[in-house]
């Protein structure tokens, strides 16, 4: 059987497909360097207070952000209010309105936006306006924690009320303030920036993964072989049995191994411009709404985690198009309309949107969750569910597909 | 040659492509209209006012066409703007004088309509972050501004929509264009016929030069074609009125100093967008003469559209400036070239965007083309059995 997996797989590994990977990796490559890189957009506040531009100004941000890394306890607080108060990039920021809305960067942004999202919540945005530290709360630890826990339970229920597919109810609520009660704080603040630009990038190129096996599994179960082959072995009594198990192992096996080849890339391309500092940051100065304990790290192993659900779904959607139609042009064409359909119908704010196999890489892999009962379910729990009911439902009707597979 | 032509046109337009290809472009049309006409609904606190319909069939019966400035006036009298033909002076007057409203406009102000936008775009010139403007650059900006000295406004939201929605249905129609082409120049393994063709006596220079044209001729026939229906389903509910008037009379365009009318506009969106679609038909040729087949094909172009959505996604001054301007996603589908007044200097001369990315783009087009041509002229074909 697994020598057959493997000739399936090598097979499976043909010009389009190569075509798709090669051409997908060197988007990817381009996408970072040529954006990253753009001198009139991304820019840092270094320590001595210069303006330092394209990719440089990663290292100098990470460099600068040493000032600023620690636990936000009381001390901190104090010290921050004052260092801010006197620095350069205060100076500065008050001098260019636009500055961070426009692909700016300093150091500040790390804390200064976890301490206005306490007061802004569900308003919270970026930009100069959002770093002000003038705030009473900020007086002691203590205040300014329950302020924040009120900002998570003030935008956690706005979510719900507006875009939640079933409203909390009043045991629920209550779960939910024990479960923002015990958001370990005082929290870890660091430089991210690496990591951020990482999960941002892969957002956008996440829906381009479906593309590259919507044509690389489209010809998994198809008649339409240059040789004609295909059509003689999946027609024979045991290549409606074994190979065709084989061929849906080395289809899933072919999306595990590209989708890890992709995040590799990104992975190697952004760790090496701006690094992977700040992993074990608390996820909370990252996803302010962040009702779990984990470390802003462990966020990005969830969006890859989440994301690979998603692309196994993907996969298996596209193999049963393979088989359902026999025709690996069509079999394409309907997989990237789907991909198509799929990113207009996440185009909006209902969370009924989370049910689609492309947002399980999204943020709501790391801080989304659903009731169940009274158990707070994490997204990402759900997501896995999901793409098993998915694979599960796709692979039972491939399994009723096969015993029909007849040669014209 | 033309029986070539013919045959070859056959092999790839189908009768069930062409309806499919038909049925996707009123079906594109037909949905782009809902959403516009949709677009015009009227809300308030309490949900709807007025339908979109409603909306548009008040601005079509009371509208009148009009000054500007005794627009202006009229409106200053007036209830809070509900319907289309009071809302559109009232977006006029807020871009015009920073977010004021008719009614908090005086005679003085109002007379110095033309003269305040003409301080509006000589400050987004001043303040243009991207480009630094000679004053060459700049006298002939305002110049072009200054030829407009008057502004009639009445009911014109069918030109509106279709200038502004064009563009991406331009693209679809593209993608789709250069799918249906692929196969001319890509292989079909499974018949053989490529090598049969190939090895016939007018299967080289002849039946290469009958499949360019073809491509061409085609793509050229399936896009008026697709335009015609989309101008025709678009404008059916808005109506035509309006087609002379300014594009400053409307919002998108208001700082335009194009001094040119919808009907001029859509004319030049037309063009941009043949331009494109040369540039992808070009694409395509290259691809499947280098790529050999039909599916390889189309991946290469799926991500080529991947990486063209991904850039206008990630708005990037400098890269839309020297690469995605030239490109058919923006090229046929940009409002920008109206409004940014993005300029490229050659040869010490300046040229405005909006002419010098489609004379590049066809210069690229041109050189696919050719590079296409040259790989068909060395490629070795033959009958092997």
């Amino acid at each position: 059987m697994w020598t057959m997996v493997k000739f399936e797989y090598r097979k499976l590994w043909n010009r389009v497909s190569l075509v798709a990977v090669t051409v997908m990796c060197i988007i990817s490559t381009f996408h970072t360097f040529i954006y990253l890189n753009m001198n009139g957009q991304w820019k840092a506040i270094s320590t001595d207070g210069q303006i330092v531009s394209g990719l440089s100004a990663y290292r100098v941000l990470r460099d600068a952000s040493k000032d600023i890394e620690g636990v936000i306890d009381d001390a901190y607080l104090q010290k921050l209010k004052e260092q801010y108060e006197n620095s350069i990039d205060k100076q500065y920021l008050d001098e260019h309105r636009g500055f961070l809305g426009t692909g700016g960067m300093t150091k500040y942004m790390y804390p200064n936006y976890f301490i206005n999202y306490a007061y802004y919540s569900y308003y919270m945005s970026n930009g100069n306006d959002k770093m002000g530290l003038e705030y009473d709360f900020l007086d002691s630890e203590k205040d300014f924690y329950q302020k924040y826990r009120e900002a998570v339970k003030e935008q956690l229920m706005y979510e719900n009320q507006y875009a939640g597919p079933m409203k909390f109810t009043e045991s629920q609520i209550e779960v939910l303030d024990q479960k923002i009660t015990g958001i370990d704080t005082p929290v870890n603040v660091a430089y991210c920036q690496g990591i951020s630009n990482f999960m941002n990038w892969y957002d956008i190129e996440y829906p381009l993964f479906f593309v590259v096996y919507a044509f690389a599994l489209s010809c998994v179960y198809a008649k339409d072989s240059p040789s004609g082959i295909n059509e003689l072995t999946l027609s024979s009594a045991e290549g409606r049995k074994k190979d065709f198990r084989a061929r849906w192992i080395a289809g899933n096996l072919f999306a595990v191994s590209t989708y890890l080849l992709f995040v590799s890339v990104l992975l190697i391309e952004h760790g090496a411009v701006a690094t992977f500092g700040g992993f074990g940051a608390s996820a909370q100065t990252y996803w302010f709404s962040c009702i779990f304990n984990i470390s802003i790290g462990a966020g990005m192993i969830f969006k890859i985690v989440g994301g690979l659900f998603g692309i196994l779904v993907f996969a298996n959607f596209t193999m049963l198009l393979s088989c359902l139609f026999r025709n690996s042009k069509t079999a394409a064409v309907f997989s990237i309309l789907t991909v198509g359909a799929l990113t207009k119908l996440s185009n909006t704010y209902s969370q009924i949107k989370l049910l689609y196999p492309n947002q399980f890489s999204s943020d709501a892999a790391v801080h989304g969750f659903f009731f169940l009962g009274r158990i707070i379910v994490p997204y990402l729990m759900v997501a896995l569910f999901l793409a098993a009911v998915y694979i599960g439902i796709f692979v039972y009707l491939l399994g009723k597909k096969d015993k029909k597979y007849f040669i014209n | 040659m033309k029986s070539i032509i013919r045959v070859e046109s056959r092999r790839i337009l189908k009768k069930e492509v062409f309806l499919i290809f038909l049925a996707v472009v009123i079906l594109l049309s037909i949905s782009s209209t809902c959403q516009a006409v949709k677009g015009y609904e009227v809300w308030d606190e309490g949900g709807v006012v007025a339908s979109g319909r409603e909306n548009l069939k008040h601005g079509k019966e009371n509208a009148v066409s009009r000054s500007i400035e005794d627009a202006i006036v009229i409106r200053r009298g007036q209830e809070e703007a509900v319907f289309v033909e009071e809302t559109n002076i009232e977006k006029l007057v807020a871009l015009n004088y920073q977010d004021k409203t008719a009614e908090a406009l005086s005679d003085a102000e109002i007379n110095f309509f033309f003269e305040n936008r003409l301080r509006a775009i000589e400050r987004r010139l001043d303040e243009n972050i991207n480009v630094d403007y000679t004053e060459s650059e700049k006298e002939r900006f305002m110049k072009e501004a200054e030829k407009l000295i008057s502004l009639t406004v009445g009911y014109s939201e069918g030109w509106k929509v279709l200038n502004r929605d064009i563009g991406s249905f331009i693209v679809i129609i593209s993608v789709m264009i250069s799918v249906i082409i692929t196969p001319l120049f890509a292989e079909e393994t499974q018949t053989g016929m490529q090598e049969l063709s190939r090895s016939a006596m007018k299967g080289k220079k002849q039946l290469d030069f009958a499949r360019i044209i073809t491509a061409y001729g085609m793509g050229s026939i399936l896009y008026f074609l697709a335009v015609l229906f989309c101008f025709l389903i678009k404008m059916m509910p808005f109506g035509f009125s309006g087609a002379d008037e300014y594009i400053q009379s409307s919002e998108n365009t208001f700082f335009s100093v194009f001094h040119i009318s919808y009907i001029q506009q859509f004319a030049w969106n037309c063009l941009r967008g043949y331009v494109s679609l040369i540039f992808v038909v070009s694409m395509t040729i290259l691809i499947s003469v280098m790529l050999e087949q039909v599916m390889a094909g189309l991946a290469a172009i799926c991500f080529f559209w991947g990486l063209l959505l991904i850039m206008n996604q990630m708005i990037g001054f400098e890269v839309n400036h020297m690469f995605a301007n030239f490109m058919p996603l923006r090229l046929a589908g940009s409002l920008d070239f109206y409004n940014r007044y993005e300029i490229y200097r050659f040869a010490g001369r300046t040229f405005d965007g909006i002419v010098w990315c489609p004379i590049v783009a066809l210069v690229l087009s041109v050189g696919m083309a050719a590079l296409a041509v040259w790989r068909l002229h060395r490629k070795k074909w033959g009958c092997f059995w």
